[in-house]
Protein backbone atom coordinates (compact mmCIF):
# COMPACT_ATOMS: atom_id res chain seq x y z
CA UNK A 1 0.00 0.00 0.00
CA UNK A 2 3.03 2.74 0.64
CA UNK A 3 3.72 3.51 -2.73
CA UNK A 4 1.85 7.00 -2.56
CA UNK A 5 2.96 9.70 -0.83
CA UNK A 6 -0.19 10.83 0.53
CA UNK A 7 -0.94 7.40 1.56
CA UNK A 8 1.77 7.74 3.75
CA UNK A 9 1.05 11.52 5.46
CA UNK A 10 -2.72 9.83 5.71
CA UNK A 11 -1.45 7.15 7.86
CA UNK A 12 0.54 9.17 9.97
CA UNK A 13 -2.30 11.15 11.31
CA UNK A 14 -2.34 10.70 14.75
CA UNK A 15 -5.69 9.61 16.55
CA UNK A 16 -5.69 9.39 20.43
CA UNK A 17 -6.40 6.11 22.69
CA UNK A 18 -5.21 4.08 25.24
CA UNK A 19 -3.90 1.45 26.21
CA UNK A 20 -5.99 -1.66 28.35
CA UNK A 21 -3.00 -2.79 30.46
CA UNK A 22 -0.10 -1.85 32.35
CA UNK A 23 2.63 -1.55 29.33
CA UNK A 24 6.26 -1.31 30.77
CA UNK A 25 9.24 0.08 28.29
CA UNK A 26 7.16 2.19 25.98
CA UNK A 27 7.82 5.28 27.76
CA UNK A 28 9.16 6.27 24.27
CA UNK A 29 5.68 6.75 22.89
CA UNK A 30 4.74 9.60 25.27
CA UNK A 31 8.20 11.18 25.27
CA UNK A 32 9.23 9.64 28.43
CA UNK A 33 12.83 7.58 29.19
CA UNK A 34 12.34 4.32 27.80
CA UNK A 35 11.69 2.29 30.20
CA UNK A 36 8.51 3.89 31.88
CA UNK A 37 5.15 2.52 32.20
CA UNK A 38 2.09 3.51 30.32
CA UNK A 39 -1.02 2.83 32.53
CA UNK A 40 -4.31 2.78 30.74
CA UNK A 41 -5.71 5.81 32.61
CA UNK A 42 -2.83 7.87 30.34
CA UNK A 43 -4.21 8.64 27.06
CA UNK A 44 -1.55 9.33 23.99
CA UNK A 45 -1.32 10.53 19.94
CA UNK A 46 -0.17 8.02 18.03
CA UNK A 47 -0.07 7.82 14.03
CA UNK A 48 -2.66 5.96 12.40
CA UNK A 49 -0.74 2.74 11.32
CA UNK A 50 0.80 2.56 14.78
CA UNK A 51 -2.41 2.42 15.69
CA UNK A 52 -4.04 -0.20 13.48
CA UNK A 53 -1.42 -2.51 13.98
CA UNK A 54 -2.02 -2.62 17.45
CA UNK A 55 -5.48 -3.06 17.90
CA UNK A 56 -4.95 -6.35 16.06
CA UNK A 57 -3.00 -7.88 19.17
CA UNK A 58 -5.37 -9.48 21.52
CA UNK A 59 -4.26 -10.97 24.75
CA UNK A 60 -6.03 -14.27 26.26
CA UNK A 61 -6.66 -13.74 29.85
CA UNK A 62 -6.79 -17.47 31.29
CA UNK A 63 -8.64 -16.40 34.66
CA UNK A 64 -11.47 -14.83 32.90
CA UNK A 65 -10.88 -17.44 29.90
CA UNK A 66 -11.48 -14.35 27.67
CA UNK A 67 -9.82 -12.42 24.90
CA UNK A 68 -9.17 -8.70 24.88
CA UNK A 69 -7.44 -6.16 23.06
CA UNK A 70 -4.29 -4.05 23.97
CA UNK A 71 -5.26 -0.83 22.86
CA UNK A 72 -8.78 0.64 21.68
CA UNK A 73 -8.56 4.03 20.18
CA UNK A 74 -10.73 7.36 20.31
CA UNK A 75 -13.43 8.16 17.48
CA UNK A 76 -11.88 11.06 16.39
CA UNK A 77 -14.01 14.76 16.54
CA UNK A 78 -14.18 14.91 12.57
CA UNK A 79 -15.63 10.88 12.13
CA UNK A 80 -17.98 11.54 15.13
CA UNK A 81 -21.96 11.23 15.09
CA UNK A 82 -22.55 14.48 14.81
CA UNK A 83 -19.99 15.83 12.23
CA UNK A 84 -20.92 13.05 9.76
CA UNK A 85 -24.91 14.91 10.81
CA UNK A 86 -23.14 18.12 9.88
CA UNK A 87 -21.27 16.67 6.29
CA UNK A 88 -24.88 15.36 5.44
CA UNK A 89 -26.57 18.49 6.16
CA UNK A 90 -24.25 21.05 4.79
CA UNK A 91 -21.74 19.22 2.49
CA UNK A 92 -20.33 22.57 0.77
CA UNK A 93 -19.53 24.15 3.87
CA UNK A 94 -18.00 21.66 5.80
CA UNK A 95 -14.11 22.27 6.52
CA UNK A 96 -12.35 19.69 5.84
CA UNK A 97 -8.99 21.38 5.55
CA UNK A 98 -8.20 21.18 9.06
CA UNK A 99 -7.75 17.34 8.36
CA UNK A 100 -5.87 17.44 5.27
CA UNK A 101 -6.28 14.08 3.43
CA UNK A 102 -9.87 13.85 4.94
CA UNK A 103 -11.08 10.91 2.35
CA UNK A 104 -7.67 8.97 2.83
CA UNK A 105 -8.52 8.72 6.68
CA UNK A 106 -12.56 8.26 6.50
CA UNK A 107 -11.47 5.31 3.78
CA UNK A 108 -9.05 3.98 5.95
CA UNK A 109 -10.82 4.39 9.16
CA UNK A 110 -13.86 2.43 7.25
CA UNK A 111 -11.38 -0.17 6.27
CA UNK A 112 -10.55 -1.03 10.00
CA UNK A 113 -14.49 -0.88 11.36
CA UNK A 114 -17.11 -1.20 8.86
CA UNK A 115 -19.51 1.99 8.85
CA UNK A 116 -21.45 1.73 5.85
CA UNK A 117 -23.75 4.91 6.58
CA UNK A 118 -20.26 7.25 7.05
CA UNK A 119 -19.02 6.05 3.67
CA UNK A 120 -22.54 6.90 2.05
CA UNK A 121 -22.99 10.24 3.56
CA UNK A 122 -18.89 11.05 3.15
CA UNK A 123 -19.39 9.48 -0.85
CA UNK A 124 -22.24 12.11 -1.38
CA UNK A 125 -20.14 14.72 0.47
CA UNK A 126 -17.67 14.07 -2.09
CA UNK A 127 -20.01 14.25 -5.35
CA UNK A 128 -21.78 17.23 -4.30
CA UNK A 129 -17.85 18.75 -3.22
CA UNK A 130 -17.06 17.80 -6.73
CA UNK A 131 -19.69 18.74 -8.89
CA UNK A 132 -18.96 22.79 -7.21
CA UNK A 133 -15.20 22.64 -7.41
CA UNK A 134 -15.65 21.55 -11.13
CA UNK A 135 -18.10 24.42 -11.73
CA UNK A 136 -15.48 26.82 -10.31
CA UNK A 137 -12.52 25.12 -12.03
CA UNK A 138 -14.61 25.77 -15.21
CA UNK A 139 -15.45 29.60 -14.90
CA UNK A 140 -12.56 30.48 -12.76
CA UNK A 141 -13.82 33.90 -12.26
CA UNK A 142 -16.66 32.60 -10.48
CA UNK A 143 -14.29 31.82 -7.81
CA UNK A 144 -13.39 35.43 -6.18
CA UNK A 145 -16.75 35.74 -4.60
CA UNK A 146 -16.44 35.58 -1.19
CA UNK A 147 -18.60 32.69 -0.92
CA UNK A 148 -16.74 30.89 -3.00
CA UNK A 149 -13.28 32.09 -1.50
CA UNK A 150 -14.20 30.89 1.08
CA UNK A 151 -15.45 27.37 -0.05
CA UNK A 152 -12.14 26.99 -1.40
CA UNK A 153 -10.26 27.82 1.61
CA UNK A 154 -11.96 24.56 3.20
CA UNK A 155 -10.97 21.93 0.35
CA UNK A 156 -8.69 19.06 1.86
CA UNK A 157 -5.66 17.36 -0.61
CA UNK A 158 -7.82 15.39 -2.62
CA UNK A 159 -9.76 17.95 -3.64
CA UNK A 160 -7.48 20.21 -3.91
CA UNK A 161 -6.04 18.11 -6.59
CA UNK A 162 -9.05 17.59 -7.97
CA UNK A 163 -9.29 21.42 -8.60
CA UNK A 164 -5.97 21.97 -9.99
CA UNK A 165 -5.81 19.01 -12.45
CA UNK A 166 -9.64 20.16 -13.57
CA UNK A 167 -8.68 23.85 -14.15
CA UNK A 168 -5.45 22.58 -15.85
CA UNK A 169 -7.40 20.36 -18.14
CA UNK A 170 -10.34 23.14 -18.85
CA UNK A 171 -7.34 25.77 -19.15
CA UNK A 172 -5.77 23.82 -21.79
CA UNK A 173 -8.60 22.62 -24.36
CA UNK A 174 -9.94 26.40 -24.11
CA UNK A 175 -6.33 27.75 -24.88
CA UNK A 176 -6.10 25.45 -27.79
CA UNK A 177 -9.84 25.53 -29.14
CA UNK A 178 -9.01 29.88 -29.07
CA UNK A 179 -5.10 29.82 -30.23
CA UNK A 180 -4.57 31.18 -34.13
CA UNK B 1 -1.60 9.66 -8.13
CA UNK B 2 0.20 11.76 -10.62
CA UNK B 3 0.70 8.93 -13.30
CA UNK B 4 -3.11 8.95 -14.12
CA UNK B 5 -3.09 9.33 -17.95
CA UNK B 6 -4.77 11.95 -19.30
CA UNK B 7 -4.93 13.35 -22.61
CA UNK B 8 -3.97 16.97 -23.33
CA UNK B 9 -5.54 19.08 -25.77
CA UNK B 10 -2.79 18.76 -28.53
CA UNK B 11 -3.41 14.84 -28.20
CA UNK B 12 -6.71 15.39 -28.86
CA UNK B 13 -6.00 17.24 -31.96
CA UNK B 14 -3.66 14.95 -33.00
CA UNK B 15 -6.57 12.13 -32.79
CA UNK B 16 -8.90 14.19 -34.31
CA UNK B 17 -6.27 15.44 -37.22
CA UNK B 18 -6.56 11.29 -38.03
CA UNK B 19 -10.46 11.61 -39.14
CA UNK B 20 -10.57 11.24 -42.78
CA UNK B 21 -12.37 14.51 -44.95
CA UNK B 22 -13.03 14.24 -48.38
CA UNK B 23 -10.95 16.79 -50.56
CA UNK B 24 -11.26 18.17 -54.11
CA UNK B 25 -8.19 17.70 -55.79
CA UNK B 26 -6.73 20.76 -58.04
CA UNK B 27 -4.00 19.07 -59.05
CA UNK B 28 -2.81 15.65 -59.97
CA UNK B 29 -0.44 14.19 -56.69
CA UNK B 30 1.21 11.17 -56.85
CA UNK B 31 0.39 8.52 -54.17
CA UNK B 32 2.23 9.02 -50.75
CA UNK B 33 3.31 5.61 -48.98
CA UNK B 34 4.17 6.15 -45.27
CA UNK B 35 3.67 4.10 -42.19
CA UNK B 36 0.16 5.03 -41.56
CA UNK B 37 -2.14 5.69 -44.06
CA UNK B 38 -1.25 5.61 -47.63
CA UNK B 39 -2.67 9.01 -49.18
CA UNK B 40 -3.79 7.94 -52.57
CA UNK B 41 -2.74 9.06 -55.93
CA UNK B 42 -4.98 12.41 -56.56
CA UNK B 43 -6.56 13.54 -60.16
CA UNK B 44 -7.75 16.98 -60.57
CA UNK B 45 -11.26 17.80 -59.64
CA UNK B 46 -11.85 14.70 -57.73
CA UNK B 47 -13.22 13.36 -55.03
CA UNK B 48 -10.41 11.70 -52.24
CA UNK B 49 -10.46 10.67 -48.73
CA UNK B 50 -8.01 11.61 -47.10
CA UNK B 51 -6.74 12.27 -43.18
CA UNK B 52 -7.50 15.92 -42.02
CA UNK B 53 -4.04 16.58 -41.43
CA UNK B 54 -2.78 16.02 -44.82
CA UNK B 55 -6.13 17.60 -46.11
CA UNK B 56 -4.96 20.72 -44.16
CA UNK B 57 -1.37 20.75 -45.60
CA UNK B 58 -2.54 20.21 -49.13
CA UNK B 59 -4.72 22.96 -48.47
CA UNK B 60 -2.45 25.33 -47.42
CA UNK B 61 -0.54 24.89 -50.33
CA UNK B 62 -3.78 25.70 -52.23
CA UNK B 63 -3.47 22.32 -53.87
CA UNK B 64 -7.27 21.33 -52.69
CA UNK B 65 -10.22 22.01 -51.60
CA UNK B 66 -11.67 20.51 -48.64
CA UNK B 67 -15.00 19.37 -48.67
CA UNK B 68 -16.98 20.60 -46.07
CA UNK B 69 -18.05 17.23 -43.82
CA UNK B 70 -22.30 17.10 -43.91
CA UNK B 71 -21.95 17.99 -39.85
CA UNK B 72 -20.28 20.86 -40.17
CA UNK B 73 -23.26 23.09 -41.44
CA UNK B 74 -25.67 25.39 -39.72
CA UNK B 75 -28.79 22.99 -40.23
CA UNK B 76 -27.02 19.65 -38.48
CA UNK B 77 -25.93 22.13 -35.92
CA UNK B 78 -29.07 24.14 -35.50
CA UNK B 79 -31.06 20.63 -35.12
CA UNK B 80 -28.23 19.89 -32.15
CA UNK B 81 -29.01 22.78 -30.42
CA UNK B 82 -32.90 22.32 -30.02
CA UNK B 83 -32.71 18.93 -29.55
CA UNK B 84 -30.26 19.42 -26.68
CA UNK B 85 -32.67 21.35 -25.49
CA UNK B 86 -36.09 19.37 -25.83
CA UNK B 87 -34.16 16.65 -23.45
CA UNK B 88 -32.88 18.96 -20.36
CA UNK B 89 -32.50 16.21 -18.46
CA UNK B 90 -30.03 13.92 -20.50
CA UNK B 91 -26.85 14.27 -22.86
CA UNK B 92 -27.43 13.10 -25.97
CA UNK B 93 -24.76 11.15 -27.94
CA UNK B 94 -22.87 12.57 -30.70
CA UNK B 95 -24.35 9.96 -32.76
CA UNK B 96 -27.65 11.07 -32.21
CA UNK B 97 -26.51 14.17 -33.47
CA UNK B 98 -24.61 13.42 -35.95
CA UNK B 99 -21.38 14.68 -35.18
CA UNK B 100 -18.35 12.88 -34.97
CA UNK B 101 -16.65 12.38 -31.98
CA UNK B 102 -14.44 15.05 -31.75
CA UNK B 103 -16.39 17.46 -33.29
CA UNK B 104 -15.04 20.40 -31.19
CA UNK B 105 -11.37 19.77 -32.33
CA UNK B 106 -12.12 19.16 -36.17
CA UNK B 107 -14.58 21.93 -36.29
CA UNK B 108 -11.66 24.12 -34.84
CA UNK B 109 -9.54 23.15 -37.50
CA UNK B 110 -11.56 23.32 -40.17
CA UNK B 111 -12.59 26.91 -39.27
CA UNK B 112 -9.51 27.95 -38.99
CA UNK B 113 -8.16 26.10 -42.33
CA UNK B 114 -10.66 26.06 -44.71
CA UNK B 115 -13.38 29.27 -43.91
CA UNK B 116 -13.53 29.87 -47.59
CA UNK B 117 -14.65 25.91 -48.50
CA UNK B 118 -17.57 26.01 -45.88
CA UNK B 119 -20.77 26.09 -47.37
CA UNK B 120 -22.34 28.40 -45.08
CA UNK B 121 -21.00 31.33 -43.67
CA UNK B 122 -17.97 30.42 -41.11
CA UNK B 123 -19.22 32.93 -38.29
CA UNK B 124 -22.37 31.46 -38.34
CA UNK B 125 -21.15 28.35 -37.81
CA UNK B 126 -18.96 29.37 -35.38
CA UNK B 127 -22.00 30.82 -33.23
CA UNK B 128 -23.72 27.52 -33.50
CA UNK B 129 -21.15 25.60 -32.50
CA UNK B 130 -20.50 27.91 -29.32
CA UNK B 131 -24.14 27.30 -28.58
CA UNK B 132 -24.17 23.68 -28.35
CA UNK B 133 -20.93 23.40 -26.70
CA UNK B 134 -22.22 25.59 -23.84
CA UNK B 135 -26.01 23.95 -23.79
CA UNK B 136 -23.79 20.48 -23.71
CA UNK B 137 -21.42 22.09 -20.85
CA UNK B 138 -24.03 23.13 -18.93
CA UNK B 139 -25.81 20.03 -18.58
CA UNK B 140 -22.61 18.33 -17.70
CA UNK B 141 -22.09 20.35 -15.02
CA UNK B 142 -25.23 19.75 -13.30
CA UNK B 143 -24.63 15.98 -14.13
CA UNK B 144 -21.86 15.95 -12.41
CA UNK B 145 -23.04 17.53 -9.46
CA UNK B 146 -25.63 14.68 -8.90
CA UNK B 147 -22.85 11.91 -9.16
CA UNK B 148 -20.23 9.92 -11.55
CA UNK B 149 -22.85 7.06 -12.08
CA UNK B 150 -25.33 8.80 -15.17
CA UNK B 151 -22.86 10.46 -17.24
CA UNK B 152 -23.93 9.23 -20.60
CA UNK B 153 -23.24 10.41 -24.22
CA UNK B 154 -20.30 12.00 -23.27
CA UNK B 155 -18.52 12.82 -26.52
CA UNK B 156 -14.73 11.76 -26.75
CA UNK B 157 -14.18 15.29 -26.39
CA UNK B 158 -15.61 15.78 -23.62
CA UNK B 159 -14.38 12.54 -21.97
CA UNK B 160 -10.79 13.81 -22.34
CA UNK B 161 -11.43 17.08 -21.13
CA UNK B 162 -13.02 15.74 -17.60
CA UNK B 163 -11.00 12.40 -17.19
CA UNK B 164 -8.60 14.27 -14.90
CA UNK B 165 -11.86 15.01 -12.85
CA UNK B 166 -13.69 11.63 -13.22
CA UNK B 167 -10.77 9.53 -12.45
CA UNK B 168 -9.68 10.51 -9.27
CA UNK B 169 -13.34 11.38 -8.12
CA UNK B 170 -14.39 7.35 -9.05
CA UNK B 171 -11.11 5.78 -7.94
CA UNK B 172 -11.78 7.51 -4.37
CA UNK B 173 -15.35 6.57 -4.50
CA UNK B 174 -14.68 2.64 -5.05
CA UNK B 175 -12.01 2.68 -2.30
CA UNK B 176 -14.29 4.49 0.22
CA UNK B 177 -17.19 1.84 -0.82
CA UNK B 178 -15.00 -1.70 -1.25
CA UNK B 179 -14.51 -1.47 2.46
CA UNK B 180 -18.56 -2.44 2.64
CA UNK B 181 -17.93 -4.78 0.15
CA UNK B 182 -14.92 -6.97 1.59
CA UNK B 183 -17.06 -7.63 4.81
CA UNK B 184 -20.45 -8.34 3.39
CA UNK B 185 -20.97 -10.30 0.20
CA UNK B 186 -24.45 -8.22 -0.54
CA UNK B 187 -22.62 -4.79 -0.11
CA UNK B 188 -24.69 -2.35 -0.42
CA UNK B 189 -21.39 -0.48 -1.80
CA UNK B 190 -20.64 -1.28 -5.55
CA UNK B 191 -23.27 -2.34 -7.83
CA UNK B 192 -23.19 -5.46 -8.83
CA UNK B 193 -21.96 -4.11 -12.15
CA UNK B 194 -18.22 -4.29 -10.85
CA UNK B 195 -17.97 -7.51 -9.54
CA UNK B 196 -19.00 -8.82 -13.21
CA UNK B 197 -15.93 -7.04 -14.19
CA UNK B 198 -14.55 -9.84 -12.80
CA UNK B 199 -12.99 -9.71 -9.34
CA UNK B 200 -15.15 -10.82 -7.61
CA UNK B 201 -12.54 -12.91 -5.28
CA UNK B 202 -13.96 -11.65 -2.09
CA UNK B 203 -16.13 -14.70 -1.78
CA UNK B 204 -13.70 -17.21 -0.17
CA UNK B 205 -12.63 -15.43 2.28
CA UNK B 206 -16.25 -13.94 3.80
CA UNK B 207 -16.80 -16.89 5.53
CA UNK B 208 -13.85 -16.68 7.44
CA UNK B 209 -14.31 -12.98 8.44
CA UNK B 210 -15.21 -12.17 11.71
CA UNK B 211 -17.71 -9.74 12.30
CA UNK B 212 -15.62 -7.90 14.97
CA UNK B 213 -12.61 -6.58 13.23
CA UNK B 214 -11.19 -6.02 16.59
CA UNK B 215 -10.87 -9.22 18.37
CA UNK B 216 -9.28 -11.40 15.80
CA UNK B 217 -8.75 -10.30 12.33
CA UNK B 218 -6.32 -12.48 11.52
CA UNK B 219 -3.19 -10.72 10.03
CA UNK B 220 -2.83 -12.87 5.84
CA UNK B 221 -6.43 -11.74 5.47
CA UNK B 222 -5.93 -8.44 5.78
CA UNK B 223 -3.49 -9.04 3.18
CA UNK B 224 -5.83 -10.86 1.00
CA UNK B 225 -8.50 -7.85 1.51
CA UNK B 226 -5.72 -5.28 0.22
CA UNK B 227 -4.19 -7.80 -2.51
CA UNK B 228 -7.85 -8.27 -4.24
CA UNK B 229 -8.56 -4.65 -3.55
CA UNK B 230 -5.51 -3.37 -5.48
CA UNK B 231 -7.50 -5.00 -8.92
CA UNK B 232 -10.28 -2.83 -9.31
CA UNK B 233 -7.91 0.36 -8.95
CA UNK B 234 -5.07 -0.63 -11.14
CA UNK B 235 -7.43 -1.99 -13.77
CA UNK B 236 -9.09 1.46 -13.79
CA UNK B 237 -6.44 3.15 -14.08
CA UNK B 238 -4.96 1.65 -17.03
CA UNK B 239 -8.32 0.60 -18.39
CA UNK B 240 -9.04 2.46 -21.80
CA UNK B 241 -10.45 5.75 -20.98
CA UNK B 242 -14.09 5.47 -19.50
CA UNK B 243 -16.51 6.68 -22.77
CA UNK B 244 -20.09 6.08 -21.83
CA UNK B 245 -20.64 3.01 -22.24
CA UNK B 246 -17.65 1.83 -20.17
CA UNK B 247 -19.18 -0.49 -17.21
CA UNK B 248 -16.86 0.66 -14.92
CA UNK B 249 -18.36 4.25 -14.92
CA UNK B 250 -21.27 2.58 -12.80
CA UNK B 251 -20.23 2.61 -9.34
CA UNK B 252 -22.15 2.81 -5.93
CA UNK B 253 -25.64 2.11 -5.67
CA UNK B 254 -27.62 5.08 -7.29
CA UNK B 255 -28.10 7.97 -5.19
CA UNK B 256 -31.01 9.76 -5.24
CA UNK B 257 -31.16 11.83 -9.04
CA UNK B 258 -31.73 15.17 -8.89
CA UNK B 259 -34.18 15.92 -11.67
CA UNK B 260 -33.21 19.27 -13.73
CA UNK B 261 -36.97 20.36 -13.26
CA UNK B 262 -38.22 23.39 -15.31
CA UNK B 263 -35.92 25.90 -13.92
CA UNK B 264 -33.45 24.87 -15.63
CA UNK B 265 -34.32 26.94 -18.81
CA UNK B 266 -31.40 26.28 -21.60
CA UNK B 267 -28.99 29.66 -22.22
CA UNK B 268 -30.97 31.96 -24.26
CA UNK B 269 -29.57 32.26 -27.91
CA UNK B 270 -27.50 34.96 -27.83
CA UNK B 271 -26.84 37.72 -30.39
CA UNK B 272 -23.59 39.01 -29.12
CA UNK B 273 -21.65 35.68 -29.83
CA UNK B 274 -22.25 35.79 -33.21
CA UNK B 275 -20.82 39.82 -33.36
CA UNK B 276 -18.04 38.57 -31.77
CA UNK B 277 -17.39 35.93 -33.77
CA UNK B 278 -17.27 38.98 -36.71
CA UNK B 279 -14.96 40.58 -34.78
CA UNK B 280 -12.98 37.73 -34.20
CA UNK B 281 -12.67 37.11 -37.69
CA UNK B 282 -11.59 40.59 -38.61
Amino acid sequence: MYFDLDDILAESQKLTGNFQMEVDNLGFLMNNTNNAKITPREKLELPFWLITALTFITIYEESKGTTRNIFSVERPEYLSKLASNFYKASPLNADLSVVSHFYKIVQKWCDFIEQPELVDIVSDMLILRAGKINDLSFNISDSQSRENMEFLQTLDNHEKEILKVTSESYNDFKTWLNSK
Amino acid sequence: MTDIPTLSANEVAFLAEQEEVFVLSRHSLPAIHMIGPTIPRMQALQRHKIPLWSAIILKRQRKCNIVTPEWLSIEVLRRAVSLERRNPASLLTPEQLNLPQLWPAMARMLLQNAHDDLIDSPHEIRAALHDLQELRDLKIHRMLRTGTQNLYGLSHFEVAQLRPLLLRQINLLLKLNEGDNDENENGTGIDNGINDGGFDNHDNNDDNLNNDPFDSYPSNEEHKAFGSSDGPFNSLTTSPPPFPNDSTLIEENPTKRRRMGGNTAPPPESDSDSDNDIEFRR
